[in-house]
């Protein structure tokens, strides 16, 4: 698999194109072409790990001319000896420049001087396109599983956005920190040494997202495919102000070396809600949100509620266990204003319930 | 820089030139799919349930699964609030279920009403009607459904908003009539994200109801393990429709359970694609009993259709409903017969099996059964039978007694009667006096009642005499084969802890044997299948020590087969296990009534698979924390299989185990299950190790 | 598009209406579903026409008794069946089942026969048999002819197109309709490491999207023009267990085309290793390979490599990374000649290379158990007579019965195209002028059987030249010779004992060759002689099919031509492996008074030089 030198490429693609002529006239389009292409802006990238069943591999896409790497954080990176393998086959050191937990993402720079990689995706102006809609055809390249090294070329799937939806990862051993919107893909794309894989539709002029890590859903409770768009968001409770931080801002920031890089252990302050809700005891895992009985002119109480009453949904999201509910719960503030739908005997009504603060809790 | 600058703008600008025609037709492919999907959408609905338990057990090998917490898919079939959807999304039997519609303002509760068990399909219907009537989609005709026409598969867990588009996969139709003729199945990605959604084609048109199936497991989560792998199935709208009436009847406190039509026969050769499908057995008040097919025939055609092994048998049938009628051409001998009107037959109508209430002395070359014990309270009981009493003749109530040989023979004969009816047998008692008398044949299991073991079983099992041939019987009816007559040359046999391999190589597995084996004495054979996450030694010293004991004092022989990878059993390792079993009852003298699977976790679903799926070889199943993952299959007369389970109170599987034996007693299996106090999930302590080796004795119960 | 010739288009807008016709016959709108746009249909129906076209080829393996099996695709009329290894595995002699069951979507179960074995590149070829009535007349398939997939050019693969998958994965296919499924080509090029015993390795695979699962193995990967491009045959597998992940792997056709020669003549066939070690050199920047270890006596090393060298190309193939080497070497059969481009000292140089194998001979067959406990079960179901029939056990043969028929149908050819040489055992004499290493001369071989001086007769060769009778004689099958006789006259690498064995092959054919010294070697490249400086191989490249003989302990091969049959020269090996052979080689072909074909130009070289060419004056066989 020699890679031809760049002046050379349009014309083998002309020729190709001529030789499978009618072929492609008759059968599905290929992707040869855009994969190339793609590739040529992505790296393969080799770090620690074997242990705790992180990959030491991994893949990630060029943002600058300069170098610079986006890809997925994770712990492979943290070693002195990190490498990358350009789509031509040149080997090079790599250093982390920054890191946003929240949004999983990870920004590397190749440390050798003045290497130039002109081939590369500007996030800015990608991070403007509009995010598409399910159905829409994609394209994932990464170096999945470890199959390609040096110039030999990256893997290319297949498929359509299934959708554009909330990332709800099982905590645990697949952390997830990120929980923005992501687009879930039916391409079994998120597999070893996948993440920082490029997803983009079709004909590869639209880079879409970020492929993500190996991950379980709590929805289904299965594996899932999914890719960290460029409009994808963040927002970061800091003691003073609540700002709020997209892709483009990072790799823009992290490119010029302004982006301050977080400790990922700080906790969101815990809230202080009282709506006045005695659920039932929560016995077994997914016991259901019953209401055993309210405090008397409680929020709750004077939003309608009665004792037996199983809390569906909150605000729309579904609420199955006492868990979930207060989940659910904790990411309102005080003052909040909620619908929330509960079935009494075989009808569903929905409740306004305005939640009030911990303090100011009536004796 | 210059240079590049130039060179790339020259790049696209080819690019652009070149590629023009075909971008156009895949962006015109994807405009297709969305307006499909956009189609369909107001009759995809989001289902939520809460309630229920929290983890049920899925796939052959029987990987628990927790119940998702997300919401799934059905589909509306009917504009006054019916809703199909995959049984997959109630199997944890939840106890409140909404449906939220596309479009309108609230969700609506809604009840399961029906089931639909041959393609795992439940109906729903809502508490109250819509508030407008609900959109019913349009279905692809079966005949139009072409392999490799596109496929899109849809589902709403993914995204809580029921007004947005659904979730898409897009792949193709991969095969049809598949799962015996049940099922569509495609390469779109089909997972609980969108069981009990709709696969659609570009026409926005239902070509089915996406469910998880597997053509060896049936049940709710057969088929689970293959989610998002590619291979995908939908059962038929059209087909789905054609039954809808029927489903419709159900009712929330009465749900209604379509189940699947059975012949009621078993054939001889174990291998589907083997010889023509000749009948080994028939069972009582089966469709194939009532219409007067009998053993040996051998079924030529089904509804007109060619038949010659029993993999076509099966796909002539499979896709069939209980009192769906069939003709059925057979050959008895050289002559062809046609049985017309065929009504096909449910398990619900399966009988136990029946039993005198004795257990017969073993090795006994002499005519008739010698009674080892009498269960108390038995038919043998109470119509006087004795310890000791040699049965030598039966039949009906009314006309002659007819001779056997052995316990075999008198165990064939039971096979062919019914439960509760009278027969008389004439028995010889220890001062030689003949007396006849007449039995109400029992049920196996007993209705409702538990199933007991002996307290305390006589010493003496065996007259010591395997080796010599049976006396043979005057006019005695047509027997099975017996057993392979075990290696002469005993002097040569390895006694003691052997480690082995298999033939192929692929397996290591040990076998005990005790050291004071004798060659004329009938053992009993258990198969220990080890669970995982335990390293395998210590596994197998464990088990050595519960049980060489027992297999000294009680003529047990212990094979125990190593999986293959630490993950656990797969089920293609069924053929080794039942290859190490096949091995030592070759060289030493095994009791085919008494082979048993035994096995914990992981091993003990192995253990019910094996039970299943080598009727010929395994008489009984004994499992420790390991629950049935798929419905029980249905029985086989004179292949009788009996039950063992064991759990720990605290065993997270414990509630699944619990809802096994209810599946196996619906099948009328004999069952006993023991729940241990504050156990988790542990082996059996001595006492249940006890009963269970009872059991094992117990196991050739006539 | 304006690269196009407007020529096509008419030819396409036809060609877009057909298909809208039948498309419409197929997926047609009905009532209540919007119509689909023309272009859409008739990609649909395409697709549709493509799986319909080459379905009836594609065959669900089971092995006897039901359980377990895979999948393969019918290659000729015949019923020649390529499969992998992996899927036939099992008690037989070489390690795999003699006998399978193997369903097509006619609905009818054939049986098959093992023909040959790949067990590195884990392929395997079977042969279905027709199903036939009680009289023998064939009922199945139609017309006696297996229908069957074409061959395409693997190479013209590219990531990013689509393909198709056809198969019995999770051995779904009850009725033996395949399941298809359809994705993207994700790498071509690929190498997959050997499992265990350095078996099953995949050199130069595609790589797809297109799901396969556990009963893929074996099953054919199609263009979206229904061209055969690989057998499916490996998948990266990881945390959920064996089911798709998205990454299958299947072994590219054109590596198959160079053992398909070996497969059919029933042999157990071995993959190729060059006698050297590389590794990539220089760590930033482009990879150099450079050959770090190398055998001593290995005939890349008498080729003149040496460790420190350069690795430029192999058979043509650029070798740029470890994996570059790998897949180009993983392609050829032990025992073929490639090119070799390499630098030694700053200078580049090439030359062929005879490849040697890579299974050693420890590697215990993986159907058999290697030491440990012994298992205590016999030997397997015995097949079906009718398969029995075809199978015949032979230590380095998958099935030793199709050797038999290759090796008979060879000689058959030959005998057709250049007369038949049968019993001629008398006098043979070889007369001729042109060179001896590089000096004009006049040269004669006799061969003849001779009485010594105990009487006994011993087939004798007379080397005579410049007059001079008798420089050389020698009875290559008398007892007690030196190597030094052998290889008589020097620098010849034993030319007479070539010539003998020469005369052993056309007069007496098996009989020459006592001890199963005879058999058909399958298929290799054979290279006309040049005394261009720098030759181009790809020109002296002709295709042949190779007989091996044995007398003794000299192992030959014999080059017959695909086109005709015409012999073209040999190899005779006096030392095995750890010195050249003495090369033959015929041309010139002219008919004697017999009209038995003889070649009149005969070149002799050995190593790396010519030892002689003579051109034929008489060539008298009596």
């Amino acid at each position: 698999m020699r890679i031809l030198p760049a002046f050379l490429r349009p014309l083998a693609a002309l020729v190709l194109l001529l030789g499978l002529g009618a072929a492609s006239a008759r059968a599905e389009d290929s992707f040869a072409d855009v994969a190339e292409k793609v590739n040529n802006k992505l790296v393969k990238v080799f770090g620690a790990g074997g242990f705790l069943g992180i990959p030491s591999y991994g893949t990630g896409i060029l943002v600058s001319g300069d170098g610079h790497i986006l890809t997925v954080a994770s712990q492979m990176l943290e070693t002195r000896d990190l490498r990358i393998h350009l789509a031509n086959g040149d080997r090079y050191h790599a250093k982390i420049v920054a890191v946003e937990p929240e949004l999983d993402l990870a920004m590397l720079k190749i440390e050798e001087k003045d290497v130039k990689t002109p081939d590369f995706y500007d996030i800015t102006a990608e991070a403007q396109k509009a995010v598409v809609e399910p159905g829409t055809g994609v394209l994932a390249i990464s170096n999945q599983f470890n199959v390609a090294m040096r110039a030999e070329p990256m893997s290319v799937q297949r498929g359509v956005v299934a959708a554009y939806s909330k990332l709800r990862g099982r905590r645990g051993i697949n952390q997830a920190p990120y929980d923005g919107e992501v687009y879930f893909v039916d391409a079994i794309m998120c597999n070893p040494g996948g993440g920082g894989g490029a997803l983009t539709t079709r004909d590869g002029k639209q880079l879409l997202g970020v492929v993500g890590k190996e991950l379980r859903n709590t929805l289904s409770d299965t594996w899932i495919n999914y890719a960290v768009p460029l409009q994808g968001k963040i927002t970061i409770k800091g003691e003073k102000e609540t700002k709020t931080v997209t892709v483009g801002d990072f790799v823009s920031q992290a490119i010029k070396g302004t982006y301050v890089t977080r400790d990922p252990k700080e906790k969101k302050k815990s809230s202080n809600l009282y709506t006045g809700i005695v659920l039932v005891p929560n016995v077994v895992e997914r016991t259901p949100p019953y209401v055993e009985e309210l405090d008397p002119n409680s929020p709750a109480a004077r939003a309608g509620f009665k004792p037996d009453d199983l809390i569906v949904y909150v605000d729309g999201e579904q609420v199955v266990s006492i868990k979930e509910f207060k989940d659910a719960m904790d990411r309102y503030e005080p003052g909040a204003e909620l619908k929330v739908e509960v079935r009494r005997g075989d009808k569903l009504s929905t409740l306004t319930l305005k939640l009030e603060d911990r303090g100011k809790k009536k004796p | 820089m210059l240079r590049r600058a130039t060179l790339s703008v020259a790049w696209l600008g080819l690019a652009a030139l070149l590629v023009p025609a075909e971008d156009s037709l895949d962006d015109l492919q994807q405009k297709t799919i969305k307006a499909a999907a956009k189609a369909v959408a107001p009759s995809i609905v989001q289902i939520e349930t809460s309630g229920g338990t929290d983890i049920v057990v899925a796939g052959p090998r029987g990987v628990p699964i927790r119940k998702a917490s997300g919401p799934t898919t059905g589909v509306v079939v009917g504009t006054d609030g019916y809703v199909i959807s995959s049984a997959f999304n109630f199997v944890n039997k939840p106890s409140n279920i909404t449906v939220r519609v596309p479009g309108h303002p609230e969700g609506y509760i809604a009840d399961v009403i029906a089931t639909d068990k041959t393609r795992m399909l439940t109906l729903l219907k809502f508490k109250t009607s819509p508030v407008k009537p609900l959109i019913v989609p349009a279905a692809t005709p079966k005949a139009e459904i072409r392999v490799g026409q596109s496929a899109i598969a849809l589902g709403r867990t993914l995204d809580p908003n029921p007004n947005d588009p659904p979730s898409v996969s897009v792949g193709i139709i991969s095969a049809i009539g598949r799962i015996w003729g049940k099922a569509l199945q495609t390469d779109a990605k089909v997972a609980p994200t969108n069981y009990g959604g709709p696969l659609v084609d570009l026409q926005g048109r239902v070509q089915g109801i996406l469910v998880p199936l597997s053509p060896q497991a049936e049940g709710e989560t057969g088929g689970v393990e293959w989610y998002d792998s590619g291979i995908g199935f939908a059962v038929p709208l059209e087909d789905i429709n054609a039954v809808l009436a029927r489903l419709k009847t159900g009712t929330a406190e009465k749900p209604f359970s379509l189940n699947r039509g059975l012949l009621g026969i078993s054939v001889q050769s174990p291998d589907i694609y083997g010889p023509e499908p000749k009948i080994a057995t028939i069972a009582p008040d089966s469709a194939a009993a009532k219409a007067g097919i009998q053993i040996n025939d051998v079924i030529k055609e089904i509804d007109g259709k060619l038949v010659y092994n029993q993999a076509q048998v099966l796909h002539a049938l499979g896709a069939k409903y209980e009192g769906d009628i069939v003709t059925v051409k057979v050959l008895r001998g050289t002559e062809e017969k046609t049985f017309k009107d065929v009504k096909l037959g449910s398990i619900l109508n399966a009988h136990g099996r029946p039993v005198l209430g004795i257990l017969p002395v073993r090795d006994d070359p002499e005519p008739g059964v010698e009674v080892r014990y009498v269960y108390p309270k038995s038919p043998a009981d109470t119509a006087g039978v004795k310890e000791g009493d040699r049965i030598t003749k039966i039949g009906p109530e009314t006309g002659a007694l007819g001779p056997f040989s052995g316990a075999d023979g008198l165990a064939a004969i039971l096979a062919t009667a019914t439960p509760k009816t009278k027969v008389k047998i004439e028995v010889v008692r220890k001062d030689k006096k003949t007396e006849t008398l007449t039995v109400t044949l029992g049920e196996l299991p007993e209705k409702d009642a538990a199933e007991e073991v002996p307290e305390k079983l006589p010493e003496e099992a065996s007259k010591k005499k395997a080796l010599e041939p049976r006396k043979p019987v005057p006019g005695m009816p047509p027997m099975p084969a017996p057993a392979p007559a075990p290696k002469k040359d005993d002097k040569k046999v390895e006694l003691g802890v052997m480690q082995r391999k298999n033939a192929s190589a692929t397996h290591t597995y040990w076998v005990y044997v005790p050291r004071n084996y004798d060659p004329n004495v009938s053992y009993a054979l258990v198969i220990w299948l080890h669970p995982v996450g335990k390293d395998k030694e210590k596994d197998d010293e464990k088990v050595q020590d519960d049980w060489i004991d027992y297999c000294r004092s009680n003529n047990i022989i212990l094979a125990a087969p190593h999986a293959e990878n630490k993950t656990g059993w797969v089920v293609s390792e069924s053929d080794v296990i039942a290859e190490v079993a096949r091995d030592v009852m070759a060289t030493y003298t095994v009791d085919k009534r008494r082979v048993v699977a035994h096995g914990m976790g992981v091993g003990g679903q192995m253990a019910f698979y094996l039970g299943f799926h080598n009727r010929d070889l395994v008489r009984g199943v004994a499992a420790t924390g390991a629950a049935l993952t798929n419905q029980a299959k249905e029985k086989v007369p004179n292949q009788p299989l009996s039950f063992y389970l064991h759990a720990g109170s605290k065993d997270p599987l414990k509630d699944s185990v619990v809802e096994s034996r209810t599946k196996l007693l619906e099948q009328k299996y004999p069952v006993v299950y023991r729940e241990e106090k504050d156990a988790g999930h542990e082996y059996l302590d001595e006492k249940a190790l006890d009963e269970l080796v009872r059991w094992i004795d117990s196991l050739d119960r006539l | 598009m304006q690269t196009r010739s407007p020529l096509r288009t008419p030819v396409a807008v036809m060609v877009a209406l057909a298909g809208l016709a039948a498309a419409l016959a197929v997926v047609g709108p009905s009532t209540g579903a919007e119509a689909l746009d023309p272009k859409i249909l008739k990609m649909e129906q395409e697709r549709i026409a493509a799986i319909e076209k080459v379905r009836p080829a594609v065959v669900s393996v089971f092995s006897p008794g039901g359980q377990g099996g895979g999948s393969g695709v019918l290659v000729d009329e015949d019923g020649y069946v390529l499969t992998n290894f992996h899927v036939v595995a099992g008690r037989g002699a070489a390690g795999a089942n003699p006998h399978m069951q193997c369903g097509l979507s006619d609905g009818v179960l054939y049986d098959s026969v093992l023909v040959g074995l790949d067990k590195v590149g884990d392929v395997a070829m079977i042969r279905l048999l027709p199903k036939t009535d009680k009289a023998g007349k064939v009922t199945s398939p139609k017309g006696g002819k297996f229908p069957f997939a074409k061959m395409g050019d693997s190479d013209k693969v590219r990531a990013g197109d689509w393909s198709m998958a056809m198969g019995n994965p999770f051995l779904l296919a009850t009725d033996f309709t395949p399941t298809v499924t359809f994705g993207l080509v994700s790498g071509v090029h690929r190498y997959q490491y050997p499992e265990g015993k350095g078996l099953l390795e995949y050199t130069d695979c595609i790589q797809i999207d297109t799901s396969i699962n556990p009963g893929n193995s074996g099953g054919p990967l199609f263009t979206m023009q229904g061209d055969l491009i690989g057998i499916n045959g490996r998948g990266s597998f990881e945390k959920r267990g064996r089911v798709n992940s998205g990454v299958g792997y299947a072994i590219s056709i054109n590596q198959i085309k160079n053992f398909e020669g070996q497969l059919r003549a029933g042999i157990d066939t071995d993959h190729a290793s060059t006698g050297f070690l590389v590794a990539e050199r220089s760590e930033d920047g482009a990879a150099k390979m450079t050959v770090t270890e190398i055998l001593p006596d290995c005939d890349a090393e008498r080729r003149g490599i040496s460790s420190g060298d350069l690795l430029i190309s192999f058979a043509g193939r650029p070798t740029e990374s470890v994996n570059h080497y790998k897949n180009v070497l993983g392609i050829y059969p032990r025992g073929w000649r490639v090119p070799l481009k390499y630098r030694h000292d700053n200078e580049s140089k090439e030359s062929l290379v005879r490849l040697m194998g890579v299974l050693r001979k420890e590697i215990a067959e993986p159907g058999k158990p290697n030491g440990g406990p012994q298992p205590i079960v016999a030997a397997p179901p015995p097949p079906p007579p009718a398969v029995a029939k075809l199978y015949e056990a032979k230590p380095g043969f998958a099935n030793f019965y199709f050797n038999k028929q290759e090796r008979n149908r060879l000689l058959k050819t030959f005998v057709a195209n250049n007369g038949d040489f049968a019993g001629l055992t008398g006098t043979w004499t070889i007369k001729g002028d042109g060179k001896v290493k590089d000096t004009a001369a006049t040269v004669e071989f006799k061969i003849a059987e001779e009485a010594d001086k105990e009487g006994k007769r011993e087939t004798t060769v007379r080397y005579s030249k410049g007059g001079v009778d008798n420089l050389y004689v020698l009875q290559p099958l008398k007892q007690g010779l030196t190597q030094e006789d052998l290889e008589s006259p020097p620098d010849s690498g034993g030319v007479l004992v070539a010539l003998m064995h020469y005369r052993q092959l056309l007069a007496l054919g098996e009989k020459g060759f006592p001890g199963d010294g005879f058999s058909h070697g399958g298929s290799e490249p054979f290279y006309l002689p040049t005394d261009d400086a720098k030759p181009d191989y790809t020109k002296q490249r002709v295709e042949c099919e190779v007989l091996a003989t044995k007398l003794g302990s000299v192992p030959a091969k014999w080059y017959f031509s695909k086109k005709d049959g015409t012999l073209l020269g040999g190899e005779v090996s006096l030392v095995e492996r750890e010195k050249d052979p003495c090369e033959l080689y015929f041309s010139d072909y002219k008919k004697d008074t017999a009209g038995r074909n003889l070649p009149h130009k005969i070149e002799v070289r050995y190593g790396k030089s010519r030892f002689a060419v003579i051109n034929v004056t008489t060539f008298e066989v009596k």
